[in-house]
């Protein structure tokens, strides 16, 4: 079953409304991952960043205690709901200028509309993981924890070293000149609302 | 530069050749399902899509690159 493996969760959806939540390994995971990086957008000065996360992780906490009962009777969107919504936020994202105080309406209206729909999906009822499933799952925890950490070394290294950020990259470093172009900033927004349309269908499943 | 130009691009194609890998050791072992079973409660599930939008919000509106 699930719950012998270290990252499955054995938290069912469909016991929400009878049941008090229980933290398994894969919550408390998550929780963590999401407290460290707010930890780095202290370290790197961005109060807003960390206060996302932080507000985050209170909310997940709160939550997983049990102590709100929010959207338990929300329907879960369709998939046609969601490339609708997904095709009218590239307009915004893509038209509108990086960094200017406009994109970050459209940016603040498709991250609260994501997780109001994933947030409807509740708890679900763990399946099985099947050896090369958690294979998968090691190398991909073990490729994004190194990805990660070389992230962070960068970034903190990279401030104090000889040669600066420009000897030590961080990946905002080698991306950032290609975003700022029309090209590189269509070509991002289309790939991460296909990637947030993925995470919400699966994650708004019930 | 070339040596975290070479780290990430290494993770990159780890991820792929991992996926790859799995799927040829079983067709039903896809990132799709990794992703159906890792997005079982809500928390995980929260937390993967802040995780997601911060990613956005970090490359269009927020300061991306430290000064």
């Amino acid at each position: 079953m699930a719950a012998e493996h270290p990252i499955a969760d054995p938290e069912p959806r469909g016991a929400e409304a009878s049941v008090r939540p229980r933290m398994g390994f894969a919550s408390w995971a998550w929780l963590f991952v999401v407290v460290a990086i707010g930890v780095v957008q202290l370290l790197r000065r961005q109060w807003g960043d960390a206060a996302v996360f932080g507000a985050a992780a209170v909310l997940l906490a709160v939550d997983a205690a049990g102590l709100v009962r929010l959207g338990a009777r929300a329907r879960p969107v369709g998939t046609r709901t969601l490339l609708i919504a997904a095709a009218v936020a590239v307009v915004p994202l893509v038209l509108l200028p990086r960094h200017g105080a406009s994109i970050a309406v459209p940016m603040v209206v498709v991250g609260l509309a994501a997780i109001a729909a994933v947030w409807a999906g509740g708890r679900r009822i763990p399946r099985p993981w099947p050896r090369p499933l958690r294979t998968l799952a090691v190398s991909w925890v073990v490729v994004w924890i190194a990805g990660c950490l070389w992230e962070v070394a960068e970034v903190l290294y990279g401030g104090v070293a000889p040669g600066g950020r420009a000897a030590h990259p961080a990946l905002s470093d080698l991306l950032d000149p290609a975003l700022d172009t029309v090209v590189g900033q269509t070509a991002f927004v289309v790939l991460w609302l296909a990637v947030g349309v993925f995470l919400v269908r699966r994650g708004s499943r019930r | 530069m070339m040596v975290s130009i070479g780290v990430f691009a290494v993770c990159g194609i780890l991820l792929v050749v991992s996926a790859l890998l799995a799927r040829r050791a079983d067709p039903d072992a896809t990132v799709g399902e990794l992703f159906d079973r890792i997005l079982v409660s809500r928390t995980t599930t929260v937390a993967v899509v802040v995780c997601w939008w911060w990613i956005g919000w970090h490359f269009l509106v927020a300061q991306t690159v430290d000064p």
